[in-house]
């Protein structure tokens, strides 16, 4: 009797351990969960994690395009008849506040001629018409945190009576700086 | 002192990468072109009439003026005026000899002027020796001349042409 009995645990082991070994592929056929459903699975966990972001500080300026300004009449009796050129655009992108635009040129024109140069100011800039030299002038003042593309600048030449016919022309380099105000 | 020298040098490494980031420059090229300059104006225009004379003398000179402006950036000093008529005045008249017509072009400032030079369709020089120079108000004095055996003159329209020759 007690051997009967034996025999039929070792059975009951065996039946036992066939299930177990017929059911383990079942569960290795299953794919793992997912980072993001440990939590959802296991609803006591939580994650975090830190982001840091930042914002530099941006200052761009490009320039469209060269100007030529050619003075070919004069009223008789006065003096040459200034001309202006409003083709060349400017746009500009900063983020800061309170910034400024200056314009210089990289050498003086002859005794004689001048230049001046009108832009339009970006968002509440205000715009000042002045001539420019070899010395930094501020041209737009008192603005900030404005994106702007196509802003026109305008240059009005003048000269007087004494400054000869020049040939081709005197070419000078115009360089605006978007800086601090 | 290593170390000095090492927070002195990242010191200046980020001045200068602030600087960078505070102004940004952009240029382009601006051509300014002066051409020759001549330019000549008329104020108006000028009736002379001759109607009369002291016995025994030939007909008086009607005069009259007007005055020009003149613009020029010719800086030589070789600049000059030139006149002409279109037609020719001493061919007019119901006579013979025709008539006189003189202008006496004052010169602009620095200029030289022949004084008063008679008219015909040839251009002669009415001012010369002219520098860059910008004036208005110049006076041009006329003055038309007959004599007995010019006869009579209906109303006849001469147009005088100015001419700036650098």
């Amino acid at each position: 009797m007690h051997h009967h009995q034996t025999n039929i645990g070792c059975m009951c082991a065996w039946i036992a351990l066939f299930l177990v070994v017929l059911a383990a592929p079942v569960q290795a056929q299953n794919p793992p969960p997912l980072p993001d459903q440990v939590p959802m699975a296991l609803s006591q966990v939580s994650l975090t994690q830190a982001v840091t972001v930042s914002v530099q500080e941006i200052n761009e300026l490009s320039i469209s395009s060269d100007v030529t300004l050619s003075i070919a009449t004069a009223s008789p009796g006065l003096g040459p008849d200034p001309v202006s050129d409003a083709t060349a655009t400017f746009s500009l992108t900063t983020n800061g506040s309170s910034k400024k635009i200056t314009g210089s040129l990289d050498t003086n024109f002859s005794t004689g001629i001048a230049l001046r140069a009108l832009l339009a100011a970006p968002g509440t800039g205000i715009s000042t018409e002045q001539i420019l030299s070899e010395t930094d002038v501020d041209l737009v003042t008192g603005f900030g945190q404005v994106a702007s593309t196509d802003l026109g600048i305008t240059y009005t030449a003048t000269v007087g009576i004494d400054v000869p016919p020049n040939g081709a022309g005197e070419n000078r380099t115009v360089t605006l700086t978007l800086m601090d105000n | 002192m290593q170390k000095l020298k090492a927070v002195a040098a990242l010191f200046f490494l980020f001045a200068g990468m602030t600087s960078v980031a505070l102004a940004q420059n952009a240029s382009h090229t601006v051509n300014v072109e002066v051409q020759a300059i001549n330019e000549i104006a008329i104020t108006g225009d000028v009736t002379l009439t001759i109607s009369s004379a002291t016995a025994g003398q030939a007909p008086d000179d009607a005069t009259g003026s007007t005055t020009y402006a003149l613009t020029t950036n010719d800086a030589g000093g070789t600049t000059k005026i030139t006149a002409s008529t279109d037609q020719d005045p001493a061919s007019l008249g119901t006579g013979s000899g025709g008539v006189d017509l003189k202008v006496n072009a004052a010169a602009p400032t620095g200029g030289a002027t022949p004084g008063a030079v008679s008219l015909g369709t040839t251009a002669v020089d009415v001012v010369t020796s002219i520098d860059a120079v910008s004036e208005s108000g110049i006076t041009l004095d006329y003055t038309l001349s007959a004599t007995a055996a010019t006869g009579q003159l209906a109303s006849t329209a001469l147009t005088v042409t100015y001419t700036i020759v650098n």
